[in-house]
C-alpha cells in the first residue's frame, strides 16, 4: 500500500519518495544485475541506468500491485543489462554441438543452498549464463529470449543445454559426499 | 526423468528469488548510489527550464520587433508615398483652361502650392471647401502654361532628399530694353532751352529733367520727359 503512494508522489516529481522507492528495490534488483554481470561495479552502473529509466517512464506505469511493480522494474533492469551486454559484444553462440546429458539426483539440489547456485551461475561463460538466466529464472521463452539477445531459437535452445549440463557438472564436484558415495 | 529434472530447476529458481543479496560480498552502498541517481535526475529536470526561457526570450524578442517595425518613425513620411512624375515639355497656353476655377493664370502661377498630393496628409473635405473651391493638385499646375510673363517661381522644396521636384517651374525670362542710340538719348533726354535774352547760357532749363522709372508689368524702360520735349 505504502508503495503504491510512493509511486503516485514520484509520478508527481517528489524526491523523497523516488527515494522510498529505490530503497525498498534496490536490493533486489542489484542481485538480478549481479546475475547478468559478473563486476560489480558493472553492476551498480547498470542497477543506477535502470533507475533513471524507470523514474523516467514511471508515468507510464499504472499500479497494481507489489508485484506488478517489481515485475515492471524486474524487466526493466534484464533489459539495461541486456544492453551492457549487446554493448560489450559479451555473447558467445556455441555451436550446437550434441549435448552430453549428466543426471543430478533431486537430493543434490535440494540440498544446495542459494549463494552456492548463485556462485555457480556466475561460473558459467556469459552466453551459457545470460540464457540460463533469461530461460531459468525470469522464466522467457526460447522465442522470447532469440528476439532479445538477437540469435536463434535452436541457439538460445543449445546455449541453455550447454549452461545447464556445466551447472550439473559444477553441482557434482561441489557435492563431495555425493562424489564419495558415487565413487564407492 | 526430464520432470525431475524440471522441478530441480524450478526449484533452484525458488531459492534464487528468496535470496535478498549476492553471497561473499558486502551489501552495496544504498545511500552513495542514491546520491548519484538523485545528481543524475536532478539536471534532467532543470534542462527543460532552459528551453522554456529561450522559447519565452524568443516570443518576446519577435513581438518585440514587429512592434518596433510597426511604431518606427520615418525620416520623411510624407515622402515614401508620393509618386513624382516629369512635367512635359512647356506647351503653347491651353486652349480650354479650367473653367471651374476661380483661380486665374497669373495666381495659379504665384501663389505657392502647397503638398496637396500627398497621402498621408489629406486635408479634411470641409475645410477645403471653403478656402478653395476647386482643388489644386500637381496636375492643373504642370499643365498651366508657363506663357505668362511672371518673376522667376521656384516652388517650395517639399522633399529635399528625393529627386529633382518635378513641379519646381522656372520660365525663362528674357529682359528686353528699348535700344536708343547714345547720340539720340542726349537728343532726346536733353534738349536745352535757350531763351532769346540768354543767349550763350547753355545751362539747362530748371524744368528740363528726365526720369528713369521701371515699370514693373512689362521690363520697359520708362523716360518721363517734360512736356515741351
Amino acid at each position: 500500500m505504502q508503495a503504491s503512494i510512493w509511486v503516485t508522489e514520484a509520478k508527481n516529481g517528489s524526491s523523497a519518495a523516488q527515494k522510498c522507492l529505490f530503497d525498498l528495490l534496490a536490493d533486489k534488483m542489484m542481485l538480478v544485475c549481479r546475475r547478468y554481470l559478473k563486476s560489480p561495479e558493472d553492476a551498480e552502473e547498470v542497477l543506477l541506468d535502470g533507475f533513471c529509466q524507470f523514474f523516467q517512464s514511471l508515468n507510464q506505469f499504472s499500479y497494481q500491485g507489489d508485484a506488478a511493480l517489481f515485475a515492471w522494474v524486474k524487466r526493466i533492469m534484464v533489459n539495461q543489462c541486456l544492453m551492457f551486454l549487446r554493448k560489450r559484444a559479451a555473447f558467445a553462440v556455441v555451436s550446437e554441438t550434441s549435448l552430453e546429458e549428466v543426471e543430478v539426483p533431486d537430493a543434490v539440489f535440494s540440498s544446495l543452498g542459494a549463494d552456492e547456485i548463485l556462485l555457480m551461475i556466475m561460473q558459467l561463460p556469459t552466453g551459457y549464463r545470460t540464457v540460463f538466466n533469461l530461460h531459468v529464472i525470469e522464466g522467457f521463452s526460447h522465442t522470447e529470449i532469440a528476439g532479445m539477445l538477437g540469435i536463434r531459437d535452436s541457439s538460445s535452445r543449445s546455449q541453455l543445454a550447454k549452461a545447464k549440463q556445466l551447472l550439473q557438472k559444477m553441482i557434482l564436484k561441489n557435492q563431495p559426499g555425493y562424489a564419495n558415495r558415487q565413487s564407492k | 526423468m526430464q520432470t525431475d529434472n524440471q522441478n530441480n530447476w524450478e526449484a533452484l529458481r525458488l531459492q534464487l528469488e528468496q535470496s535478498d543479496r549476492f553471497p561473499g560480498e558486502a551489501p552495496f552502498d544504498k545511500a552513495a548510489a542514491w546520491d548519484q541517481l538523485n545528481s543524475r535526475l536532478k539536471p534532467q529536470s532543470s534542462r527543460r527550464r532552459p528551453i522554456l526561457y529561450w522559447v519565452a526570450a524568443a516570443v518576446l524578442l519577435f513581438i518585440a520587433g514587429i512592434g518596433w517595425l510597426q511604431t518606427r518613425p520615418t525620416a520623411n513620411p510624407k515622402q515614401g508615398k508620393i509618386i513624382t512624375r516629369r512635367l512635359p515639355a512647356p506647351i503653347a497656353p491651353a486652349p480650354d483652361f479650367p473653367t471651374g476655377t476661380n483661380h486665374t493664370a497669373s495666381s495659379i502661377a504665384t501663389e505657392p502650392v502647397k503638398p496637396l498630393a500627398t497621402n498621408n496628409e489629406i486635408p479634411p473635405k470641409q475645410q477645403h471647401r471653403k478656402t478653395r473651391p476647386t482643388p489644386l493638385s500637381i496636375d492643373s499646375i504642370a499643365l498651366t502654361p508657363p506663357a505668362i510673363a511672371a518673376p522667376s517661381i521656384t516652388l517650395p522644396l517639399l522633399f529635399p532628399d528625393s529627386a529633382a521636384p518635378a513641379f519646381a517651374i522656372k520660365p525663362a525670362t528674357v529682359r528686353k530694353l528699348k535700344t536708343i542710340h547714345n547720340n539720340r538719348l542726349n537728343s532726346i533726354l536733353y534738349k536745352p532751352e535757350l531763351s532769346v535774352g540768354d543767349a550763350g547760357n547753355f545751362a539747362p532749363s530748371p524744368s528740363a529733367y528726365f526720369h528713369f522709372g521701371r515699370n514693373e508689368s512689362d521690363n520697359i524702360l520708362q523716360i518721363k520727359l517734360p512736356s515741351n520735349n
